[in-house]
């Protein structure tokens, strides 16, 4: 016996009520956010967006599979890269990268067409490191990615004729503003609440709980972890394409271990199963970089001269993964959502027949 | 390619090998134990390091200061148990591999503040940086030195686990930990152990690792435990023997693409290196030696 899954009407509604609070709530902060004036904290809150989508990305993986993944940030690196080859002004590429395919060497996209074009490209390589990756099984899978992590690395470190080695890339145009940062994190929350919502995300679901009862009941093992490993890919690539934008230089360290610590952290922290979840673990950490910021550079308070802690911010990061896996392994949010109460009163309202 | 050069390059690649496969003892003692592939591992070796350095400069002399490096590897290889994992022994295998992860930026950072995150030089007695001559082939020192020590330290490693109580109850428990517990071995004890010995071997391999590059920097490791790893997924995730044939296959490996490959080529070994280790486990998750089923 096949057990089909459908649509939940349910399941439909909490997916758009949670997308609807959580976009509410961050057009309402991104809102306040040009009122101080403040360039950087606009920098700031832009790369929050961005990284925010790339960490729902990542959960749109590793919470419905329940599979641990240290490779997203190859796909990270494949959108970033792309969109740097593509948006790069042919005269700058002529010095900058002489030995770049001609194909590639005259081209320059709009901002749009370049994320289309990272989002193709992480979906075609997910597919291919995909239909490997997900026959193995569950903790297997998870050590493949960490060996994805260190290949990407690996290749972008090297291949110097496209990437430019560990020297990096510069001059990628600066297309990317609060705005379009803030309607990429709500696209992408939609998509990830939908994906958890729908039938396939649900029997990713269930062979998270249970993958052998989960089979048993017909879900395609293989399927429905590759159909969440390619979404969160393309998710990942786009948002890579959107972080080089605003970024417009950067070089493969930005794809390494550093920050897949950073991005597993906002998870971890915030919470694994849920959309909402990613962007307050996001926020949380980028909240504590920023205050951890200054000391890290050494300072003096009053008579106090408090020395350079470099490293600090990790320190203080790795400190609190270690706290929440202990006292909260499930992370801030568990696999709540956001939902403002304000639908509450409105039934309730209609209940009583006032409306 | 003459047959010495053939021959050098056996010497060269079993003298690598060695030391890979000490190193990848110790990470696959605590995933067979714990079922933990431990991040934290290579930062073992770092702290063999930076206490050899501490040492060193205050004119402690080399083999001294490497008995202490061994012991603060050990230490500090007990501590991130009792601190990082020992709490977290009802969790899933996500959240320990998430914990030895933070344990490893832990570790990186406090030593980029007590210490500093700008490299540091130690001196190697020149005893182990000259090369003997043995008919045609020439060897160094330090290999020998490396080839020998690893090979004593596997064999009372291995005498230590079929002859000793505790040794016998580690296998015990890297066999099948609940009916290892049900017989008496006790559960914390055993795992404590583990790390120490993992620790241990993180030192001794920690000691030959420095002395080969002579320096040292907060993110030094890295590179070990990559190899390590490699080494325990080729060799079967889990088994002791595997992962000693592991390190063997991979130093042989890269000492084979390092000599095939054309230059251009060569920056990829690391990356080919891990291709292998994702054929191995998509073909079979086990690994190549697979861990004996008793019926």
């Amino acid at each position: 016996m096949k057990v089909t899954v459908g649509w939940s009407h349910r399941r439909l509604a909490d997916a758009v009520r949670a997308w609807l609070s959580l976009s509410i709530l961050l057009a309402l902060v991104c809102g306040t956010v040009p009122i101080w004036g403040n360039e950087y904290l606009m920098d700031t809150v832009t790369t929050f967006l961005i990284v925010s989508a790339m960490v729902v990305a990542w959960q749109t993986f590793m919470g419905n599979s329940g599979i641990v993944s240290f490779g997203h940030v190859a796909f990270f690196a494949v959108g970033a890269y792309l969109s740097a080859i593509l948006t790069i002004p042919p005269e700058i590429k002529e010095v900058a990268l002489p030995s770049l395919p001609p194909m590639f060497q005259q081209v320059q996209l709009g901002s749009i067409a370049t994320v289309i074009a990272a989002a193709t490209a992480g979906g075609v390589v997910a597919v291919a490191i995909g239909l490997a990756f997900t026959r193995m099984e569950g903790n297997a899978m998870g050590i493949a990615t960490f060996a994805l992590l260190v290949m990407m690395y690996s290749l972008i470190l090297n291949w110097e004729s496209v990437t430019r080695g560990g020297r990096g890339i510069y001059a990628v145009p600066c297309n990317v503003t609060l705005t379009s940062a803030l309607i990429a994190l709500v696209v992408v929350a939609g998509v990830a609440l939908l994906f958890k919502a729908s039938p396939t995300g649900l029997r990713l679901q269930a062979s998270r709980d249970d993958p052998l009862a989960a089979q048993a009941l017909g879900v395609h093992l293989m399927a429905v972890r590759l159909a969440g490993w390619v979404l969160s890919a393309i998710i990942m690539a786009a948002g890579g394409s959107l972080w080089a934008q605003t970024v417009l230089a950067f070089g493969p360290s930005s794809f390494y271990f550093r920050d897949t610590f950073n991005m597993l952290a906002m998870l971890i922290i915030g919470g694994q199963a849920s959309v909402t979840g990613a962007v307050a673990g996001c926020a949380l950490v980028t909240v504590i970089s920023e205050l951890f910021r200054y000391p890290e550079r050494g300072m003096t308070i009053g008579f106090i001269q408090i020395p350079e802690l470099p490293g600090l911010v990790h320190l203080v990061i790795a400190l609190l993964i270690m706290g929440t896996l202990i006292l909260r392994p499930s992370g801030l949010l568990g696999s709540r959502e956001l939902t403002f109460p304000a639908w509450q009163w409105l039934r309730t309202l209609k209940k009583r027949r006032l409306i | 390619m003459t047959v010495e050069l053939i021959v050098q390059q056996v010497i060269n690649a079993l003298s690598r090998g060695s030391l890979y496969a000490l190193l990848a003892l110790g990470l696959a003692m605590v995933y067979s134990v714990l079922g933990l592939m431990n991040f934290a591992y290579g930062e073992l070796v770092t702290v063999t390091g930076y206490t050899m350095w501490f040492l060193m400069v205050r004119g402690i002399s080399f083999p001294v200061a490497a008995v202490i490096g061994i012991v603060a590897a050990t230490v500090v290889s007990l501590l991130t148990e009792l601190t990082a994992f020992h709490p977290l022994r009802r969790a899933s295998f996500a959240a320990i591999l998430f914990s030895s992860f933070a344990v490893s930026v832990i570790i990186q950072n406090l030593i980029r503040q007590l210490i500093s995150p700008r490299p540091r030089g130690i001196r190697i007695p020149a005893a182990l940086d000259e090369v003997v001559r043995l008919g045609p082939f020439y060897i160094g020192v330090l290999s020998l030195v490396t080839f020998a020590l690893s090979l004593a330290v596997m064999i009372l490693l291995v005498a230590f686990l079929q002859r000793s109580r505790w040794g016998i109850a580690l296998r015990a428990a890297a066999a099948d930990f609940e009916v290892a517990r049900l017989v008496g071995v006790r559960a914390n004890r055993i795992i404590a152990l583990s790390f120490v010995i993992s620790g241990l071997l993180a030192g001794i391999g920690g000691v030959l690792w420095v002395s080969r590059i002579g320096g040292m920097t907060p993110s030094m490791g890295l590179t070990p435990v990559l190899r390590s790893f490699i080494a325990v997924v080729i060799g079967g995730l889990g088994t002791l023997r595997g992962a000693v044939v592991g390190g063997f296959v991979l130093a042989f490996l890269e000492v084979a693409l390092h000599v095939l490959l054309p230059s251009w080529a060569r920056p990829f070994i690391d990356a080919l290196s891990l291709v292998v280790v994702v054929v191995i486990l998509y073909i079979s998750p086990e690994g190549l030696i697979r861990k004996e089923v008793e019926a």
